[in-house]
């Protein structure tokens, strides 16, 4: 099994990714929403983050379809698909994309996620196709 | 003009499968660099290497008698290669050092593979159950990407040439098109240069799609080979290229950019042909005093075909997601408007992380090249926003 290596920063966010839930930072002063997490907010010193989880939905921006296995661990798992999503919030997030085939996959499709079982065996957020509409 | 001069390149041979170590190799290269600038290993008195080489300067300083004055690294892999020449030429141009030896090692067939992902998660040993952990924030292979599955830079390279295809709106066979005549030209390349590991295997666009998926729409041959090599390059101060036989090749401009997500096989930022990459590519070139159309050639990193379309939007030959059209209609060979990584690069010659590129554009510059371009003129050698613009 592959898992996250975890720290004083990032521990609140795999314990909320083990129940499939997306944790983000976002400033109390300049709003900025932050994925991958950091210590700091770059829009200054004073700044301060706090954790608020996300709504899970965005838009596709890209994909692969991995055919060759880079490690031995995932090699029972091929093909895999790892997606590209802008989400609703603003940050990137690299997630499996389940329950499609490459042909259903069009550029900045709806996606949300949900608990599932990532490429590397761990129980983490997927993303599926949704149909809801995007954000006004 | 940063008054540095190129005035050396070497390399070990280069193969798939070597018995000799990174160590031997890299000594190996430098030596020859030296030779080939007319030197001894007494004059050098700085050294530039990249963070990830696994021969150090202790190491380089024992084999080859060297009395240092100045040495120093440069991180995030590929992204060296420009960056080693930037190094160097501060050096120089502050009065630290007057002869810096830049170099790479990297047995990446015989050491360290650099399309798997044993190197950062561990080796997954079948007799026992232990999980591998994925640590950092890195793309492939990190905390974020690794229990996904996302494990090696040609994976994440995928995903840029996903995004590419479908911002420029294209079909699967356009992007194809125009990723496999990347690949065939550079192989082009290749069959003239007697140092390229693929020089006997020539590749037309049936032989390209007939590549198997790796993981898509990258195929086996959209991504640079494993080797072992190692190459070097020697700048020197203007006095003492005065002295030399030969002319040194001028060093116009260099960068060493970064800036959010801008270190290698990132994806949170923008793509590699976005507005923060083409300002590098413009102040590049403008510190250079050169325009676009001024350049003969140039050294695209290549860890993957996608990189070479994305390098030549960043640095002003074509706006973003329009290279591919050209690309496709034109090529990157000798008799295109611009001949790009004109000895096979990462993709036919070999993957010294860079350093290959960079000796091939001095060679462009002096007249060398196996693939003589026909108008002598200043040479880009870039890797996302790391490049350098060299000129006879």
């Amino acid at each position: 099994m592959i898992v996250p290596g975890e720290s004083r920063l990032t521990a609140g966010y795999w314990a909320a990714a083990r129940r499939g839930v997306i944790l983000l930072q976002r400033c109390a002063t300049c709003a900025a929403v932050l994925h991958p997490p950091a210590p700091v907010c770059p829009g200054g010193s004073d700044h301060e983050l706090s954790w608020f989880e996300a709504s899970g939905r965005g838009r596709l921006a890209s994909f692969t379809s991995v055919e060759h296995a880079a490690h031995a661990a995932v090699r029972d798992r091929l093909p895999y698909l790892v997606a590209l999503v802008d989400l609703d919030e603003g940050p990137r997030f690299i997630c499996n994309l389940e329950g499609a085939t490459p042909a259903e996959l069009t550029p900045g499709a709806r996606v949300v996620v949900r608990p599932g079982r990532a490429a590397g065996g761990l129980e983490l957020p997927v993303a599926v196709l949704a149909d809801d509409p995007p954000p006004s | 003009m940063t008054g540095a001069l190129v005035v050396g390149v070497g390399e070990s041979a280069y193969s798939r499968g070597t018995d000799r170590s990174e160590w031997e190799l890299a000594v190996e290269a430098v030596s020859r660099a030296l030779a080939d600038a007319g030197l001894a290993a007494s004059d050098v008195d700085g050294l530039v290497r990249y963070s990830y080489d696994e021969v150090d300067e202790a190491m380089l300083s024992r084999s080859l008698r060297l009395r240092l004055r100045y040495y120093s690294q440069t991180g995030y892999g590929g992204l060296g290669a420009p960056a080693v020449i930037g190094h160097a030429a501060a050096a120089i141009a502050s009065g630290l050092a007057r002869v810096v030896v830049c170099y790479r090692s990297l047995n990446g067939w015989s050491r360290t593979r650099y399309g798997r992902a044993e190197r950062t998660l561990g080796a997954a040993d079948g007799s026992r159950s232990g999980d591998l952990t994925a640590s950092g924030d890195r793309a492939p292979s990190g905390a974020f990407a690794g229990p996904y599955g996302l494990l090696s830079p040609g994976q994440v390279m995928a995903l840029w040439a996903r995004e590419y295809q479908w911002k420029a709106g294209l079909t699967d066979a356009q992007l194809a098109g125009a990723l496999g005549r990347v690949a065939i030209d550079q192989r082009q390349y290749a069959s003239a240069n007697h140092r390229a590991i693929m020089r006997d295997r020539p590749l037309d666009l049936s032989g390209y799609l007939a590549g198997r998926m790796i993981s898509s729409p990258l195929r086996l041959f959209d991504l640079a080979l494993e080797s072992d090599g190692a190459a070097a390059v020697v700048v020197a101060a203007p006095s003492v290229a005065a002295a030399l036989s030969r002319p040194g090749v001028r060093v116009l401009a260099a960068t060493a950019g970064l800036f959010p997500y801008a270190e290698s096989v990132s994806v949170y930022g923008e793509l590699r042909n976005g507005p923060q990459y083409r300002r590098v590519g413009a102040e590049l070139l403008r510190a250079a005093g050169v325009k676009p159309a001024d350049i003969v050639a140039a050294m695209i990193y290549d860890a993957t075909t996608i990189s070479v379309l994305l390098g030549l939007e960043a640095y002003g030959f074509h706006e973003p997601f329009t290279s591919w059209r050209a690309v496709t209609a034109h090529g990157i060979g000798p008799a295109s408007p611009l001949p790009v990584n004109t000895s096979g690069g990462h993709l036919s010659e070999a993957y010294v992380h860079g350093m290959n590129l960079l000796t091939e554009a001095v060679r462009q510059c002096r007249g060398e090249s196996a693939s003589q371009v026909s108008r002598l003129g200043p040479v880009l050698v870039s890797s996302g926003p790391s490049a350098v613009v060299l000129a006879p």
